[in-house]
């Protein structure tokens, strides 16, 4: 079932964690809440759970407005980040809890439980596992067996705290996977909170990227590489390289320490004012210079993988503004100390006022800044 | 006391023999030794000379008193330590801490002090003392009495034991348990209370042991009538106080046994706590 939020806010005492989100998740939609620590992803999660109290608003799962249903009446499934396995009961017992607590006239008999958990468990291909406890499980395991005992009332929403979180690298990329794969068979409406951009590009639909409490941009995967709204959402789902510019009368210029290199920049925006160049250090095109023309100097170059990772700066003085840029290892190398020339015009234009956070012009910037 | 304590190599073979050797002689000296001598008392004139001073009908009266104080506080205690050790860790109320305190004084205030001021409320001249007369209700040197003195006394220890673990289970597997459809009592009685076990069942038991030995504020408030207020502990006393050592010992035997007991079990189910079960996630 689909999920709609409305004026979403809710304060821990008096700092805002989440501030005024509106958005709605069509149902079958897998959905990305992306965001550094602290941006309020997990609290939305809950405020859609029922588990967080306090909070403004109206959240509504397929036509019915729950802003006033009690979290135990919603029937979402939650895989909590630590998974939250009851540690006293065998896995078959945890998997049945959902159904043995319901009401009597609801409740199905004990054959039925008992068929109904092996088909969960064989479902999450944990089938063999169903007497052991949770101490005796691997991480995986865990998580396979917390998303079936979520699945086993048959929720139409499920939502995912932080679910790969405590695995390893290896099982993690196999889980999400296979994740992706169950959410389109059994037709389910997902929510993911995560603060991994990659596995928020790798499972969703689309990803809304949260900072401080508010709802930057939300789109699919590509809207978001192809028109970020931010520098913010830029740089959250990538790295990035930075250069401040100035647009007058149809042109733009770079500004600060780069403004004496030449450099290919793309279309001005309309409007005069300091504008951000952003860019992806694997998009910026570079060639050697013809001679006359000026460039920006190659201070370094190293090999990394299929690529080649070039400290590129204004000049040799300038060192302290160095930039790293990635470029196929294919195309001819460019030996240090030459001067070189700049291809900007895959770089997102943002007016400066857009980013109330001090960038440095060309200063590249770690995709999480937390 | 040992030589072994001094040196600074490390605990080799020798020294950690010393130390075990040490630990047992104190064991011995202050534990095994005092029972040992409180039996062979006992069985000074012979087993049955101890037990017709155990058939006699005062020390019968008062076995029987004791393992009703015993019935009756262990789970009053057992429920309401509970419900305050949840309220104290899944909650934030104002006089959190105060409570806490609060909870905890029966274990640092006398067990005599505590007596006299149950007497100082329900005695005759105590505050409560003419109201309660005048409807008929007499609480000191009675049972409720006892029962009282022995409430507050071993009030802190289910609450004390099981607070640690419903601390460190947190929040999540009750919001796990919710969001499965699970209501205030099945997810007290299926998730909470489970997942206290064994610390609750120790603390429990400690309970059970200390109103069982309990002296001190039941000494006050009790009267000391024979018969019909005397708990075993206070009947030893009165026995020994009357030179009637056999009986006194062949009681107190009695008495350390059971407490024996219940330590024993505390001790079995504090080891099955240590193995495997292990941590959860």
């Amino acid at each position: 079932m689909g999920v709609e939020l409305r004026d979403i806010s809710c304060l821990f005492g008096r700092t805002p964690a989440v501030r005024d989100i509106s958005l709605s998740v069509p149902e079958g939609e897998f959905l990305a809440l992306v965001g550094p620590s602290g941006a309020g992803k997990t609290t939305l999660l809950r405020i859609i759970a029922g588990l967080q109290p306090g909070y403004t608003g109206h959240v509504a799962i397929g036509t019915r407005d729950v802003t006033q249903v009690p979290a135990r009446q919603r029937n979402i499934g939650f895989v909590f980040q630590n998974y939250a396995l009851f540690r006293h009961m065998s896995v078959a017992d945890n998997v049945a809890f959902g159904l043995k607590v319901r009401p009597y006239r609801r409740r199905p008999n004990r054959a039925a439980i008992a068929a109904r958990v092996s088909e969960l468990l064989e479902l999450v291909q944990v089938g063999a596992l169903a007497k052991r406890y949770p101490a005796q499980l691997s991480g995986g395991q865990r998580q396979r067996v917390a998303l079936a005992r979520a699945l086993a009332t048959e929720p139409e929403l499920l939502l995912l705290d932080e679910p790969f979180g405590a695995l390893d690298p290896l099982v993690r990329k196999e889980i999400r996977t296979w994740l992706r794969g169950l959410h389109d068979r059994l037709g389910l409406t997902s929510i993911l909170v995560t603060h991994d951009q990659d596995e928020a590009l790798e499972v969703a639909d689309r990803i809304a990227v949260l900072r401080d409490g508010r709802l930057e941009q939300i789109g699919t995967p590509a809207m978001l590489e192809d028109a970020p709204a931010t520098p913010f959402v830029h740089r959250f789902l990538g790295e990035t390289v930075g250069f401040q510019a100035m647009s007058q009368a149809g042109s733009l210029r770079l500004e600060g320490a780069w403004r004496s290199v030449g450099a290919t920049l793309p279309p001005a925006p309309p409007g005069a004012g300091s504008v951000l160049l952003s860019v992806r250090p694997y998009a910026v095109g570079l060639a050697q210079t013809q001679p006359g023309q000026e460039g920006a100097r190659v201070l370094g170059v190293q090999r990394s993988g299929a690529f080649l990772r070039y400290r590129i700066a204004p000049s040799e003085a300038l060192e302290a503004e160095a930039v790293t840029l990635l470029v196929p290892a294919s195309l001819p190398a460019l030996s240090p100390g030459s001067l070189c020339a700049l291809d900007l015009s895959a770089a997102r234009l943002f007016p400066s006022a857009d980013d109330p956070m001090p960038q440095k012009a060309g200063r590249a910037v770690s995709a999480v800044d937390a | 006391m040992s030589g072994a304590l001094q040196t600074r190599s490390g605990i080799g073979t020798l020294s950690g023999l010393a130390l075990t050797l040490a630990a047992w002689a104190v064991v011995t000296l202050l534990l095994i030794l005092p029972v040992g001598i409180l039996f062979a008392q006992a069985l000074r004139q012979g087993l049955d000379a101890a037990l017709t001073a155990l058939s006699d009908d005062d020390v019968l009266a008062a076995i029987r008193l004791s393992a009703l104080v015993v019935a009756l506080v262990v789970p009053i205690n057992t429920i309401c330590g509970l419900f305050a050790a949840y309220a104290l860790t899944k909650f934030d109320f104002p006089g959190r801490a105060a409570l806490l305190v609060l909870i905890e004084l029966p274990l640092s205030v006398s067990p005599v002090v505590a007596g006299l001021v149950w007497v100082l409320l329900f005695g005759r001249h105590g505050w409560f003392g003419p109201f309660l007369a005048a409807h008929g209700v007499r609480m000191v040197f009675t049972l409720p009495g006892i029962l009282l003195a022995t409430l507050f006394v071993t009030f802190p220890f289910v609450t004390r034991t099981v607070m640690p673990v419903m601390e460190a289970q947190g929040r999540q597997h009750e919001e796990a348990a919710t969001m499965l459809g699970a209501g205030f009592v099945s997810l007290f009685w299926r998730v909470t209370l489970p997942e206290t076990g064994a610390a609750l069942v120790s603390g429990v038991l400690l309970c059970a042991a200390r109103s069982l030995g309990e002296f001190g504020a039941v000494s006050v408030v009790s009267g000391h009538i024979p018969g019909l207020t005397e708990t075993v502990p206070l009947r030893i006393e009165a026995l020994y106080n009357g030179y009637e050592t056999v009986a006194a010992f062949a009681l107190a035997a009695v008495l350390a046994v059971a407490s024996g007991l219940i330590v024993g079990m505390r001790g079995l189910i504090e080891w099955r706590r240590g193995r495997p079960a292990g941590e959860s996630n």
